[in-house]
């Protein structure tokens, strides 16, 4: 009646796999269309039913596009972008994400839920607001309003998920830590953020991915041609009456490819979480 | 409980400290823009002029005799309620799946966040093949099973549950957090529940569930403040039609402020949103402590 | 003593160099525009050739030309909201009037009357173009380039089919003959005609005649059979009269009737209608001469035997002329007039970017490249355009040129909107034209409250 558990397990293990697969398939759909056009010709991008096998196979598509405007400054100016905003958001984040969720001080819950009525406007409105702000402080042209503002926190989806990944550590652990007479920031950063590790990884990831895929910003703060980012770049090939359809799919590869570069390294850090063993008494 | 008193001082002092870069933040960049949104919300400012007071004035406007807005509500709401419940589901089935041992674990982790990364441009190019009524995939897959063919998003009825099928395949995001949560759930615990002679379905639902509520609940409330403010499907894809039917409010908002010249218009459409959002919020937020489990919760 | 000598010199240096730097305090024009990179190119030559010309009179003068290739609302929104307007920009045709109207653009009217240059006359450039404002007292100018509506078509496959061209004659070319036309190349996976038995509308090969769905392809025909959006005033809809209403159903005949055109679901399946073309999955297409851009680039290398007529005529022909504004911002361009007029009339003087003309980009704005052979000889290029330009194109423009409303009409960006969403249930088979007029019609009654030029 019941089954044997090897066999269970079997089953269990087929319908994963099925799963999947089929699923696997399917997600991949957009990425390989977008492989397979980057190297068609324009015409052959569009056809329905869509053909698999670009003919010709248009490898030039890449330097072309790539050459077309100056990606490697592109590139770098986007390194530059990022290095000092993740930098920013992983370290504040975390801070207050820690003091948010493990340390008590008056108004703490009410100030978190203020702070995060910051989500709930849409950029069309606090756009300008917003613009005109930074030219007072002068920063217009500069990667200033693109970075400086990760190092207040870096934006309360970040903190918000910290907090409640923190919040799922025992406090036993810091309670022991201070009965050894650790400050609050030493408890954060040999306890806490050690157990967090998969959830900081997840915002570094996805916040390299917003910095990196970032166009509104840079285009609306930036004027040099030779301060643009990676996300103009992409742009460009797709405009008012045309659009280079088979540029922009080569293009799109190679800025894709760090982020799914990336990912796959990160990811490989969710490990099961450390046994939290004797703890529970 | 635990601590001295000094502590407690100490420890407000800290905390204040640690939070400061957040506050700072929200007062130097955010509040200003935000409080500005408001008050334009009630003036009539088109950019170029001096905004002049209107009172209510916008707000009758929209109640009164904007049809779009009442469509744009209508097509928003049905949306996101369609679109979270959905998403949240499979995200959590498809985290879950991805936290067995599987060979090709990496691989297949990444391939199912793929389409959250890819440009929204090409997923946008693709879809609409995919939905074209006379060439398209899924009409093709549905002939083959004999069922009748669809319209998707070119029918006014279709269209919303056509991107709401879409916005599935972007729950990458959402799947990679409870990806995460997963990690933090302790092992000790399943054994103990097979040590009971528990199975997969009581692991799941006593352990996995309840220690994955702070996930969950996150995932929750970004999944609404996200999914009200969608509009990159409407921009590219449909362009808030076939007739309004997918006219997201956020794509309203954006086609008054810039398209229009309404950014008076515009910032009170956004209070409004503001609102249904916040209220949202708070109702999941108010409902917490009845189904969120902290193992450390501390509060005051 | 030694010190105070020291003061002197150095505060002497000081007050030389405030002085040698804000004597020559070299004047910077901001200039803003959108496109493809094309475009891009060709603009930021035309910006470098300003400064060559002008170093003279203007010593160190310089442009900053900044290309903006997505999201140019937003950003050019924003610019202004914060006092960085550009000198000189392209803008939006909702936009410019709106904010001409509040004094954010200048007139340059009276900039007109004091210059000698014939490129900026008001007589000397297609009145078409001209921006009026302020009852027509005031304009900001013209757009940068002239674009109209016309028909492309690709000969290759009128010669296969045995078919005479469409004639370049706009008053020869009806209606009926082009949907006589359209039928004839129309052909199915089995080579049958639309009315042949056995004609199977789900497996066309070659659509006779595509088009767009927004306002720009549907406008012309609505014209032509004598209907309007409004009335001249621009106060009263006319947009449900009978003239109107037949064309729009005439257009959504050839759709579903006919089946002569792609609905624009089955539209999805070309990438661009030019590529279309190309490709011989339709016979003739509606569209911007802009088109001319890839299309010429295509007869050029001999992927395509290209050739253009006018729109076909319903009651009577008509060519809309349309085109964004390139504008002077009131509070930047004071501070340096002289230099942001000369710039501005260099942008939209069609002599500096005949290249991007000459590739078929865009039209030019004054009236000697239409009239006189020596100008005419260089912008058109026979080996981009066809032969029969002259007349299908340049000879229809002048003759029934007609400009789009959004020269003139206030709320057009939303009258377009709405018309948009109104008519793809029509598209769609769904209602006829005469309802979906009727909604556009009480739809649009509240925003019709007149014109910017009367």
């Amino acid at each position: 009646m019941a089954l044997s558990k090897s066999l269970s397990i079997k089953i269990g293990k087929t319908i994963t796999y099925t799963i999947l697969i089929l699923g696997s398939l399917i997600f991949m759909l957009p990425f390989i269309w977008l492989l397979r056009s980057s190297f068609m010709e324009l015409g052959q991008i569009f056809i329905l039913p869509p053909e698999w096998i670009p003919k010709p196979f248009r490898w030039q598509n890449y330097p072309e596009a790539l050459t077309s405007a100056p990606f490697l400054t592109y590139f770098l100016n986007t390194l530059k972008i990022l290095i000092f905003n993740e930098s920013g958001v992983i370290l504040t984040s975390i801070i207050c994400a820690y003091s948010f969720a493990r340390l008590r001080w008056p108004g703490r819950d009410l100030i978190f839920a203020i702070l995060l009525t910051s989500l709930m406007l849409p950029y069309a409105v606090t756009l300008i607001p917003t613009f005109i702000l930074w030219k007072m402080l002068g920063a217009l042209n500069t990667f200033i309003p693109l970075t400086v503002p990760a190092w207040f926190g870096g934006g309360m989806f970040y903190i918000f998920l910290l907090r409640q990944f923190f919040l799922t550590i025992p406090y036993e652990l810091d309670e022991a830590a201070y009965m050894d007479g650790a400050s609050p920031l030493k408890v954060l950063w040999s306890i806490v953020v050690p157990l967090s590790k998969p959830a900081v990884i997840t915002v570094a990831i996805f916040n390299f991915i917003g910095v990196w895929n970032d166009l509104l910003g840079p285009i609306i703060y930036l004027s040099d041609p030779d301060k643009y980012t990676l996300a103009i770049g992409l742009s460009v090939f797709r405009s008012m009456y045309t659009a280079q359809w088979h540029y922009l799919m080569a293009a799109s590869v190679v800025v894709l490819a760090p982020v799914i570069l990336i990912f796959f390294i990160g990811q490989r850090y969710f490990i099961q979480g450390i046994a939290l063993t004797g703890l529970k008494g | 409980m635990y601590k001295k008193s000094s502590l407690y001082s100490s420890e407000a002092k800290w905390g204040i400290i640690l939070a400061l870069p957040a506050i700072l933040g929200f007062l130097i960049w955010t509040l200003g823009p935000m409080i500005a949104s408001f008050i334009l919300g009630f003036t009539d400012w088109n950019v170029v002029s001096s905004p002049h007071f209107v009172g209510i004035g916008n707000f009758k406007k929209m109640f009164v005799e904007d049809f779009i807005f009442k469509k744009s509500i209508y097509a928003t709401v049905y949306y996101s309620v369609g679109s979270v419940i959905a998403s949240i589901i499979f995200a959590f089935l498809i985290a879950l799946l991805l936290n067995q041992k599987v060979k090709g674990l990496p691989v297949f982790r990444t391939i199912f966040y793929l389409p959250s990364i890819t440009p929204a441009i090409a997923s946008a190019m693709l879809w609409i093949w995919l939905f074209n009524p006379d060439f398209g995939l899924l009409n093709h897959i549905l002939q083959r099973f004999g069922l009748p063919r669809l319209l998707w998003i070119y029918d006014e009825k279709q269209v919303i549950p056509s991107l709401i099928f879409m916005s599935i395949w972007g729950m990458g995001g959402m799947m990679v957090i409870f990806l995460a949560g997963l990690q933090g759930v302790p092992q000790e615990l399943y054994e103990a529940v097979e040590i009971d002679g528990g199975n997969w379905w009581h692991r799941f639902r006593y352990v996995t569930i309840p220690m994955m509520t702070p996930t969950i609940f996150f995932n929750l409330v970004m999944a609404i403040i996200g999914s009200f403010q969608v509009f990159t499907s409407a921009y590219i894809m449909t362009s808030g039609g076939p007739n309004y039917a997918s006219m997201f409010y956020v794509y309203y908002i954006y086609l008054s402020a810039f398209r229009y010249g309404q950014m008076g218009y515009a910032c009170a459409l956004a209070i409004i949103l503001f609102l249904i959002i916040l209220s949202f919020t708070l109702v999941v937020f108010k409902s917490s402590p009845y189904w969120v489990y902290y193992e450390s919760a501390r509060r005051r | 003593m030694r010190r105070s000598i020291w003061v002197v010199i150095l505060s002497l240096i000081l007050v030389a160099s405030i002085i040698v730097s804000n004597a020559s305090a070299a004047v910077e024009l901001i200039y803003t525009y959108w496109g493809s990179p094309l475009e891009r190119d060709a603009q930021a030559k035309m910006c470098r050739e300003f400064e060559k010309a002008y170093q003279s009179i203007f010593p160190g003068i310089k442009v900053k030309d900044i290309y903006i290739p997505s999201n140019y609302d937003e950003k050019i929104n924003a610019m202004v909201a914060a006092g960085e307007a550009p000198h000189v920009a392209q803008l939006g045709e909702a936009l410019a009037l709106e904010w001409a109207e509040k004094g954010i653009l200048m007139d340059i009217l009276p900039l007109i009357k004091q210059d000698k240059d014939p490129s900026v006359q008001i007589e000397n450039r297609l009145s078409m173009t001209w921006y009026w404002y302020d009852k027509g007292k005031k304009t900001i100018g013209t757009n940068l380039a002239a674009e109209v509506m016309v028909l492309w078509y690709n000969k290759e496959i009128f010669d296969k089919a045995g078919i005479p061209y469409p004639s370049s004659n706009p008053e020869a070319w009806t209606w009926d003959k082009f949907l006589d036309t359209a039928i004839k190349l129309t052909t199915d996976r089995n080579g049958r005609h639309p009315g042949d038995t056995g004609f199977d509308p789900s497996n066309i090969d070659t659509f006779g005649v595509a088009f767009g769905t927004w306002w720009a392809p549907i406008l012309p025909f609505i014209w032509s059979n004598g209907g309007d959006i409004c009335d001249p005033e621009g106060k009263k809809p006319l947009i449900n009269t009978p003239a109107s209403v037949e064309a729009i159903q005439r257009l959504a005949d050839l759709m579903l009737k006919y089946h002569v055109a792609p609905t624009p679901t089955q539209m999805q399946a070309f990438p661009a209608l030019r590529i279309a073309l190309q490709t011989k999955k339709v016979a003739m297409y509606i569209d911007g001469q802009w088109a001319l851009l890839d299309l010429g680039q295509m007869a050029k290398e001999g992927r395509i035997k290209l050739g253009v007529a006018p729109l076909p005529k319903l009651r009577k022909p008509v060519c809309l002329e349309l085109g964004a504004p390139n504008v002077m911002f009131t509070a930047s361009a004071q501070k340096y007039l002289k230099e942001s007029w000369e710039f501005y009339k260099w942008t939209t003087n069609s002599e500096k970017v005949i290249s991007l003309i000459r590739g078929g980009l865009w039209m030019p704005l004054q009236k000697w490249y239409y009239t006189n052979p020596k100008y005419m000889e260089q912008w058109l290029d026979p080996d981009v355009h066809p032969p029969e330009y002259k007349p299908a194109v340049i000879d229809y423009l002048l003759k029934y040129g007609r400009r789009s409303p959004s020269y003139y009409l206030r709320n057009w960006g939303k009258i377009s909107d709405i018309m948009y969403q109104e008519l793809s249930n029509v598209w769609l088979g769904k209602v006829s034209a005469k309802v979906a007029c009727d909604n556009i019609a009480n739809k649009i009654k509240p925003l019709l409250v007149g014109r910017y030029d009367k």
